[in-house]
């Protein structure tokens, strides 16, 4: 996995595919000139970069650097925020905490330089809405569900792990159906066999309350892969991120 | 007297009469005031920029435009010599008479103040009034100015979109698109039901929450009338109208789901068999044979 993410030379007349899950992208640098080619495979592959010949596609993203002889290819986080729903429903009792575990699909950042730089999601997330009609925000919906047991989990090199505590202040019940996760301020970490974000701990105060979200440290302490997408303020409000909306 | 030394004579009274300072003032003073009101109108504007809604600059430009101007037609009367007391209480006479003759462009004009502070749009919006669909362009003194979606102004006076209904088609930041897709009879709906919720899924533009509404709604002439109801963000209407009918009708081709055309039965009676309708021939006299109709048998 660590061979993938970094900094890579790239030699003139040179073509690479890079293969992570069911995203195939084919990179290929003529002097100044860098192009990008995907595809999405309906199964998963091999998780590698490695040469390759360029496919007959001409759907080519062409991007003019100047002086620019390596690509760095780094994980980020979706850039909307995500709804995150457990694998069966549960009732959280007034004071209580419990811990989920859920891998988030990554982003692939092609950076040439130092502004330059082109995304594409490992996997294409279906669009969903979070809020009233009149009122929200736009998510993305996750496919995979959100567990108790992390065993339970497979690992892959497209996603990354992140450690959701959620904990109950309210006097009523907290009927957990989905969850709605910010992940602009959650950086990208590498872990021994597979990615990670910060953890995060979200406080449940009552369906009319706000959410209180604490932005955890990773551990152990490593520098990240990739930097969140904005400054993390260790503490924020949002909205209840657990609320139910009528339509 | 010559007519040359009369000239002269007239030059030369002109040349020393005050009326000439002060058109000369006057001139100056136009020819500088208007760039500034136009400078200030134009760096407000600027400076509002992020600070405010668009439909607020271009009313703080305009305000700007505007007060300069009575100020600077104020300076250039009482530079020419007009008394401005005297001036103010004829046009108090003057305004009730133009009052009554300018009812509509009143009414106009504060149809739009009302208009701008209910805020049921806003400038880039589109809205429909009327038989017109467009973007707005401006919200101006007596009108709002659209511009169609295939390119066209349209002027629509302040006094109408008050009165009329008005649909703000992109106010909320999601919609939901209404399909009827009718189905042949003999179909099982609820393999349908099952099938159009799978294209929604798989369509990249269509919400999954709110879910897509798809409910059997009606038996129709020809078929089963199904409803096929998606949400998705204003932004991306024509790229879910142009994948979504294509997915449907792919996917229901692939499937073997008819969509019938419509069609009629003849029937004499609910006792009776149809009537048979043999078409015959084509083009050509010597190969055309008469359609041949049978009626229901006697029972008397």
């Amino acid at each position: 996995m660590s061979e993938v993410w970094g900094l890579h030379t790239f030699p003139s007349n040179l073509c690479r595919k890079l293969s992570c899950g069911p995203l195939q992208v084919w990179l290929h640098r003529k002097g100044d000139e860098w192009s990008i080619c995907h595809a999405y495979t309906t199964g998963d592959s091999v998780f590698e970069f490695e040469a390759s010949a360029p496919p007959k596609s001409t759907d080519w993203s062409r991007w003019l650097v100047p002086a620019c002889e390596a690509v760095a290819i780094i994980p980020q986080l979706p850039d909307l925020p995500v709804i995150v729903r457990p694998d069966k429903p549960l009732f959280v009792s007034p004071g209580a905490t419990v811990q989920f575990w859920v891998r988030l699909p990554i982003w692939v950042r092609f950076q040439f330089g130092k502004n330059t730089y082109h995304e594409l999601p490992a996997l294409r997330l279906s669009q969903s809405w979070f809020g009233d009609p009149t009122e929200g925000m736009a998510c993305y919906s996750l496919r995979t569900t959100a567990r108790r047991d992390l065993g339970s989990i497979p690992a892959v090199p497209y996603r990354a792990l992140c450690g959701i505590e959620i904990q109950n202040r309210a006097d009523e019940p907290l009927d957990f159906q989905r969850l709605c996760l910010s992940t602009r301020q959650l950086a990208v970490f590498p872990g021994k066999t597979h990615l990670e974000t910060n953890p995060v701990r979200t406080t449940h105060h009552g369906d009319s309350e706000r959410t209180f979200i604490e932005i955890l440290e990773h551990k152990p302490i490593t520098p990240p892969l990739a930097e969140a997408r904005e400054p993390q303020t260790r503490f924020s409000h949002h909205m209840n991120v657990f609320r139910r909306f009528q339509w | 007297m010559t007519i040359a030394e009369h000239m002269k004579q007239q030059a030369a009274a002109l040349l020393g009469s005050e009326w000439l300072g002060a058109s000369v003032r006057t001139l100056i003073l136009v020819a500088l005031a208007v760039p500034i009101i136009r400078y200030i109108s134009g760096a407000a504007y600027r400076f509002a920029k992020g600070r405010m809604t668009e439909q607020g600059r271009m009313l703080l430009r305009k305000a700007i435009s505007y007060g300069g101007a009575t100020l600077l037609l104020a300076l250039v009367l009482n530079n020419l010599g007009f008394k401005l007391g005297a001036f103010l209480g004829t046009a108090g006479i003057v305004g009730v008479a133009i009052g009554f003759a300018s009812q509509t462009s009143l009414s106009n004009m504060i149809s739009g103040v009302f208009m701008i502070g209910e805020k049921s749009f806003a400038v880039g919006d589109l809205i429909q009034v009327g038989q017109w669909t467009g973007t707005v362009m401006s919200i101006d003194l007596l009108s709002v100015r659209l511009r169609t979606l295939d390119n066209r102004l349209v002027r629509v006076p302040n006094e109408a979109l008050l009165k009329d209904c008005m649909v703000n088609i992109t106010h909320f930041p999601i919609r939901r698109w209404d399909l009827t897709i009718g189905v042949a009879y003999k179909e099982d709906l609820a393999r349908v039901i099952a099938v159009l919720r799978e294209v929604a899924d798989a369509n990249h533009f269509c919400l999954d929450e709110p879910e897509p509404l798809v409910q059997f709604l009606k038996f129709g002439d020809s078929a089963c009338e199904i409803l096929f109801a998606v949400w998705f963000q204003k932004q991306h209407f024509l790229d879910l109208r142009e994948t979504l009918l294509t997915e449907v009708k792919e996917r229901f081709d692939r499937d073997g789901i008819e969509i019938p055309f419509p069609h009629r039965t003849l029937y004499a009676g609910s006792a009776t068999e149809p009537f048979p309708v043999r078409v015959v021939g084509s083009e050509g006299g010597a190969d055309r044979q008469e359609s041949n109709l049978m009626s229901s048998p006697d029972k008397s």
